[in-house]
C-alpha cells in the first residue's frame, strides 16, 4: 500500500526504508548542528541528558520489554561511573581510559549477574525484586558516602584523569570540553540504540516480552525464564555501566548517582516517554531533563513537585507515555493526507 | 495396574496421590497412555482431573506415586525439563501471550529450548520441515493465517484456544495434555477442534480433559472416568456411557 501504488516523485518518501534513512539523516544533521548552534552551557546539558538517555534506554529494555521493575537501576549507572572514575584516578591516558570502560561496564554487569542468579533463580520476582534493588541502592549510596578515602565521601570524586581515546587519523583525543564529550555520548547512544533495537527484534526480544506477559506459560513451553531474565539484567546493567562511564567526561561523580531518587527519575523519564518503545524513553529523558533544568532555575526547591505532577498527568491521560501518543498522531496525519487520493 | 512394561506406552503413572489439606485430589491414581492414542478424562467438578495434569507436567509434586514419560522417570524433573522432553501442556485456563502477535507465538515456540545465541540470531538453528509444514497446514485449516500479525489479545476466545494448541505443536511435542480445549467454544468451533485433535492423534499421544460428553464421543478412543481422585471406570465411550455407576456419579452430579 505504499510506493508501488503511488506514482510520482514523492513516492519514495512513503517507502518505509527510505523514510527510515531520511529520519536517521535528519537526526544526524540535528545532532551535528547542536554544538555549532547552541551555547556551550546548553551543549553541556544536552551531553548529560544524552548520557542519561542511554540509562533510560536500558531501563526500557528491562522494564518496558521485560516487565522487570527495578527501583535501583541508577545504582548500576553510579557503580559504572565510580568504577571508571576510580580507575582514572590511578591510571591515565588511552590505556587507562580503555580499562575504565572495561571496569565501568564490568562491575555493574557482575553485580547484575550475581543478583540474577540469587534473585531470579530463587523466584524473587515482581515487587520483591524492586524492593531488593531499592535496598541495595541505599547500601551503595551509603557506602559511597562513608568510604571517604576510596570514593571521596559526600564530595564525590573529581580531578581524575581526562578520558582519552585513540582514533585513526586523529590520534589521541581527550574527551573534554564541550564538543568531544557530546560527540562521544551521541555515538554511545546511537550504538546502544542500535543494540537495543536489534535485541528487541530478535526471538530473544519476543521471549522477553512473553516473560512480561506470562512468565509461567513461557516456562511451560520449555524456556528457562530465570536465565533469560538474568541475561537481560546483565545486558541492561552493562548499558547502564557504559552510560556511567561516559558520565566521567563531566569530570565529577557523586553519591547521588547511586541513589534511589535518581532511580525514580529514570522511571519517570521512561514512563513519560513511553515504555516499551525505545525512542520514547530517550525523548522523555531529554524533555524532562530540560524541563527540570528550567524549573529548578525558577523554583529552587519545589521543582520536583512540578515534575511529579507532570508525571501524574501523563500517567492519567496517556498511560502508555508520550511517544505512542505522538506515533498515533503521525499515523492519523498520514491517513488524513492519503484520503483525497484514495477517494479520487 | 503396573503397566510400565509395554514399550509403546508414552505415559505410565502409578499410585499418584496428592492431598490439599484434607482433600484427596488424587488418591492412588494410575494412568497408562500409548503413543498415537487419544484419551479422554472425564469426571465431575473437583474429581482431580486438572490436578492430574499439573502433576504430570511437573507443576505439582505428588505426595506419592511414580511417573514415567516417554520411557524415563520424571519424578525429579521440573516443569521446564518435562516440557523439553516433548510434553506440551495446556492448563484449564487458556494462556497465550496477550501482547505478542500470532506470528511471534509461533516463533518463540519453534525456538523453545534453544540457547540465547540462537534466540539472538547469532547462531543458526536447525528447523524441522515436517513441523513447519504441519503448523502452516493447521494455520490454514483454523483460519489463523489472516490473524498472523494480530496480537493475541485481539483474538476471539476460540482463536486463542487454537493459537495455544498450535503454539504447543510448534515445540514438536510427543505428548499433548489438553485441559478442556473446547471450553467456551461455539458448536462449530468445537467440531473443528475435534477434527484437529483426531488429526493430531495420528502423530502423537493426546490426553484430553473434557466435560462435554458429546465432544468426548467425537474424539475419544477410550475414556477414563475419575471421581474423588480415583479411577471410577474406563473403556470405550459406549461402555462408560452404559455404566450405571457413571450415570450416578458423573451425570448425576452434572445435572444436580
Ligand atoms: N491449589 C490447590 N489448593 C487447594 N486445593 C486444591 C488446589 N487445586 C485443587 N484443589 C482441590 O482439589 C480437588 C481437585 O481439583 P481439580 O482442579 O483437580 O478438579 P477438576 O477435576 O479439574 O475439576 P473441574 O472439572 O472443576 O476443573 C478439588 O477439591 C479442589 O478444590
Ligand atoms: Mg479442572
Amino acid at each position: 500500500m505504499n510506493a508501488t501504488l503511488r506514482p510520482g516523485r514523492m513516492s519514495w518518501i512513503t517507502d518505509p526504508r527510505s523514510r527510515r534513512l531520511l529520519v536517521l539523516l535528519a537526526l544526524a544533521a540535528v545532532a551535528a548542528a547542536i554544538p555549532a548552534a547552541a551555547s556551550p552551557y546548553a551543549v553541556g546539558l544536552t551531553t548529560r541528558f544524552v548520557v542519561f538517555s542511554i540509562l533510560a534506554l536500558s531501563m526500557d529494555l528491562l522494564w518496558g520489554y521485560g516487565g522487570v521493575v527495578s527501583f535501583g537501576h541508577a545504582m548500576f549507572f553510579g557503580l559504572g561511573a565510580y568504577a571508571a572514575a576510580i580507575t582514572l584516578s590511578h591510571l591515565t591516558g588511552v590505556s587507562g581510559t580503555y580499562l575504565a570502560f572495561v571496569i565501568g561496564i564490568g562491575v555493574p554487569s557482575l553485580l547484575a549477574l550475581g543478583l540474577g542468579f540469587f534473585l531470579f533463580y530463587s523466584a524473587v520476582a515482581g515487587v520483591y525484586f524492586g524492593i531488593v534493588t531499592l535496598a541495595l541502592s541505599v547500601v551503595f549510596e551509603t557506602l559511597a558516602v562513608v568510604s571517604r578515602d576510596f570514593t571521596g565521601g559526600m564530595d564525590g570524586l573529581y580531578g581524575f584523569a581526562i578520558p582519552t581515546i585513540w582514533l585513526p587519523g586523529l590520534g589521541n583525543v581527550e574527551i573534554w570540553g564541550t564538543e568531544n564529550p557530546y560527540i562521544v555520548s551521541v555515538v554511545g547512544l546511537a550504538v546502544c540504540f542500535g543494540l537495543a533495537r536489534w535485541i528487541t527484534r530478535s526471538s530473544f526480544g519476543i521471549a522477553i516480552r512473553a516473560i512480561r506477559d506470562d512468565e509461567a506459560r513461557l516456562e511451560l513451553l520449555g524456556y528457562n525464564t530465570a536465565f533469560l531474565k538474568t541475561v537481560l539484567l546483565v545486558i541492561t546493567c552493562a548499558m547502564a555501566g557504559l552510560a556511567g562511564t561516559l558520565y566521567t567526561t563531566v569530570g565529577f561523580v557523586s553519591p547521588q548517582l547511586l541513589g534511589v531518587f535518581f532511580s525514580t527519575q529514570v522511571l519517570v523519564w521512561v514512563g513519560i516517554g513511553g515504555r516499551g518503545t525505545l525512542v520514547g524513553p530517550i525523548l522523555g529523558t531529554i524533555l524532562v531533563g530540560f524541563l527540570e533544568t528550567i524549573l529548578s532555575g525558577e523554583y529552587e526547591n519545589i521543582w520536583p513537585l512540578f515534575v511529579g505532577l507532570f508525571f501524574l498527568a501523563i500517567v492519567l491521560f496517556w498511560p502508555r507515555g508520550l511517544y505512542p501518543f505522538l506515533e498515533r498522531g503521525a499515523v492519523a496525519v498520514r491517513r488524513f493526507r492519503r484520503t483525497p487520493e484514495a477517494t479520487g | 495396574m503396573t503397566a510400565a512394561t509395554s514399550p509403546d506406552l508414552v505415559v505410565s503413572a502409578s499410585g499418584l496421590t496428592k492431598h490439599f489439606g484434607g482433600v484427596a485430589a488424587l488418591d492412588d491414581f494410575s494412568l497408562a497412555v500409548a503413543d498415537r492414542e487419544i484419551r479422554c478424562i472425564v469426571g465431575p467438578n473437583g474429581a482431580g482431573k486438572s490436578t492430574l495434569f499439573k502433576v504430570l507436567a511437573g507443576l505439582l509434586r505428588p505426595d506419592a506415586g511414580r511417573i514415567q514419560l516417554l520411557g524415563s522417570d520424571v519424578s525429579r524433573l521440573n516443569a521446564r525439563q518435562i516440557a523439553r522432553m516433548g510434553v506440551a501442556t495446556k492448563l484449564q485456563i487458556p494462556r497465550v501471550f496477550p501482547s505478542l502477535t500470532v506470528r511471534e507465538h509461533l516463533e518463540i515456540a519453534t525456538r523453545a529450548g534453544t540457547g540465547v545465541p540462537q534466540l539472538l540470531g547469532l547462531r543458526r538453528r536447525r528447523e524441522s520441515q515436517a513441523s513447519a509444514a504441519l503448523i502452516s497446514e493447521l494455520m490454514t485449516d483454523l483460519d489463523l493465517v489472516r490473524t498472523r500479525d494480530r496480537q493475541a489479545q485481539e483474538l476471539s476466545h476460540g482463536q486463542r484456544q487454537w493459537l495455544e494448541i498450535v503454539m504447543m505443536l510448534a515445540t514438536q511435542p510427543r505428548i499433548l495434555l489438553l485441559d478442556e480445549p473446547g471450553a467456551g467454544m461455539a458448536g462449530d468451533e468445537k467440531g473443528r477442534t475435534a477434527d484437529l485433535l483426531r488429526e493430531l492423534a495420528k502423530r502423537m499421544a493426546v490426553v484430553v480433559i473434557e466435560h462435554d460428553l458429546a465432544f468426548v464421543q467425537l474424539i475419544a478412543d477410550s475414556v477414563i472416568v475419575m471421581h474423588r481422585g480415583r479411577l471410577l471406570t474406563q473403556g470405550s465411550f459406549d461402555e462408560i456411557s452404559r455404566d450405571p455407576q457413571v450415570g450416578l456419579v458423573y451425570l448425576g452430579s452434572a445435572t444436580a
